[in-house]
């Protein structure tokens, strides 16, 4: 695949991809951000997320950790702007988000691909919603393809594609039509483990010759650890932040990454903030 | 991958050696329908059955070849293809808009509800005496128990077309900033339309059946009028081909219904 011949492709694409990306933005500040869903018949409202801060900077990789119930999610979509926060303001670029914007892309759990759209089409989806010229973005979308080990596959109908495959072209999607931020919403926790990792180092690779702001929602606390700059760990009821952690791993990353010391001790540091035993 | 192509040869099966399995089923149709025949022959040949009930196959044939060669017959085959044809797309047109209208409120929908269910449940065809006192001996009435007939099945597909929009599927449109317009054109309608044609599969037999139906009551033209005038000068072989003739119509409504759903919604077969 794709990732035997990293470096080249990579550099490759750097050009490809990044020439059309604006630089410097894509900062997010989320300031005391609250979340209570009303209560239904009587029962008491919920506050799923209370007074959350903290701040991601332009091209920065960010995870967001911690066990169900800890309003990570909650915290994503509150970005995204697919979720008012019922106190406290999220910050994009200056701007106070309220409702979705298009320099700002989602990946969600399932790909949520169109099975009356091939591959390439589906990977278009942004730019016909945009009002964008389809040609104008073909020669990204197939450099994008290309890039996710999905150049063969441009006319494939999602039906045809395996689990792995449907969530590439999932990441090809929201890249298309080059967001500054990327929002991933456990993007491969319904992936077996072998394809998860494999498709965290391609993400790596791809993120590298973009450089986009990423938050990366998951419950996986080595998948976090070997992507982000800094995990911002979560804990339950209310949901709030425990501890905002860097990790000191450096860049490009590989899975050799995965057997050296910071990595390890990043990852206990997390479990023990979690109470988690070892 | 599973995309990858490097499957297995199927294992070759002694009966898909000689034939593919479609031929397969077409012998056996057409050795069954044989059978039949035969059966039916026989049947009347030995005076098991009297003519009176079942006419004897040829005798059909040459009822049928009567038929089709009078002057009167194209006229009754036009007037019942023109109601069914004419019920079946308003049936088409107000199912789905109703379909629509409902779906952009959840208040006016619950309202709707109870009354949809009623009206479903209703057998329509009781409604046939009041649509000829309302709309007179001509073929709006029979036009509109055709429509009446055929309208629930294209209303409650298109309903739970709309309703089978996954909500992620929404979610993802609406983080692209999308307009409701464009989540109803480059979402619901795609997701809509195998459950849209669907019901019009339903509405083009139902159409059908609430024509003649119609014309059973009372009419001047139809072949629904043919089969009842038929029926009363005891010309049983006449009755049989007339039968023959709405059952091919009917067949071949639902043949193009097939080939159109085939072409629009590809992706479902």
């Amino acid at each position: 695949m794709v990732a035997s011949n990293g470096s080249m492709a990579t550099q490759s694409m750097a050009h490809a991809v990044k020439a059309s990306s604006s630089s410097a933005l894509g900062a997010i500040q989320v300031e005391g951000v609250g979340k209570v869903y009303p209560s239904r018949r009587g029962a008491a409202s919920i506050v799923a997320v209370k007074d959350v801060s903290f701040s991601v900077a332009a091209g920065e990789f960010v995870s967001l950790v911690g066990p169900s119930g800890c309003g990570k999610s909650t915290m994503l979509m509150a970005i995204a702007g697919l979720t008012q926060p019922s106190g406290g303001r999220v910050v994009i670029d200056g701007q106070p988000v309220t409702a979705p914007r298009r320099s700002v892309g989602v990946m969600f759990q399932t790909p949520e691909l169109f099975r009356w759209r091939n591959v390439l089409e589906n990977v278009l989806l942004p730019v016909d919603v945009f009002g964008l010229n389809r040609a104008a973005y073909l020669e990204r979308a197939r450099e994008l393809l290309r890039l996710a080990g999905l150049g063969a596959f441009e006319h494939a109908y999602p039906q045809e594609l395996s689990g792995g495959m449907e969530q590439r072209t999932a990441l090809c999607r929201v890249l298309v039509a080059d967001p500054s931020i990327v929002l991933m919403d456990e993007p491969f926790g319904a992936l077996d483990e072998f394809t998860r990792e494999r498709l965290n180092i391609e993400l790596l690779r791809i993120w590298d010759a973009t450089r986009k702001t990423v938050v990366f929602v998951t419950h996986n606390i080595g998948e976090a650890v070997f992507l982000s700059d800094r995990v911002i760990v979560m804990g339950t009821q209310p949901g709030r932040v425990l501890e905002d952690v860097q990790v000191p791993l450096p860049r490009p990353r590989t899975v050799e990454s995965m057997r050296e010391r910071p990595y390890h001790e990043t990852l206990y540091h997390i479990r023990d903030l979690l109470g988690l035993s070892h | 991958m599973a995309a990858d192509g490097n499957g297995f040869a199927p294992e070759m099966t002694t009966s898909s050696r000689l034939l593919s399995p479609r031929a397969v089923d077409a012998l056996l149709t057409i050795g069954t329908l044989a059978g039949l025949l035969v059966l039916w022959y026989w049947a009347n040949a030995s005076r098991a059955v009297s003519s009176l009930l079942l006419p004897a196959p040829l005798a059909v044939a040459e009822g049928f070849i009567t038929l089709v060669t009078s002057s009167f017959f194209y006229g009754h085959l036009f007037a019942t293809a023109f109601e069914t044809i004419v019920g079946f797309a308003l049936a088409a047109v107000a199912g789905i808009l109703l379909a629509v209208a409902l779906s952009q409120s959840r208040f006016v929908e619950r309202i709707a509800q109870p009354y949809i269910v009623v009206f479903q449940v209703l057998p329509k065809v009781a409604l046939a005496p009041v649509l000829v006192i309302w709309l007179g001996f001509g073929f709006e009435s029979k036009i509109a128990l055709s429509a009446a007939i055929a309208f629930f099945p294209v209303l409650v597909n298109t309903m739970k077309g709309i309703e089978g929009v996954p909500a992620n599927a929404v979610r993802l449109m609406r983080s692209l900033a999308a307009s409701r317009r464009q989540v109803f054109t480059m979402l619901t309608v795609p997701v809509a339309l195998p459950y849209i044609f669907a019901g019009l599969r339903s509405a083009a037999t139902l159409a059908l059946i609430g024509a003649v139906v119609g014309e059973y009551v009372t009419a001047r033209e139809g072949l629904g009028k043919l089969l009842v005038t038929f029926s009363a000068n005891a010309q049983q072989p006449l009755v049989w081909a007339t039968t023959a003739v709405i059952g091919a119509l009917g067949l071949l409504l639902y043949g193009i219904m097939i080939l159109i759903s085939r072409r629009v919604v590809w992706w479902r077969a």
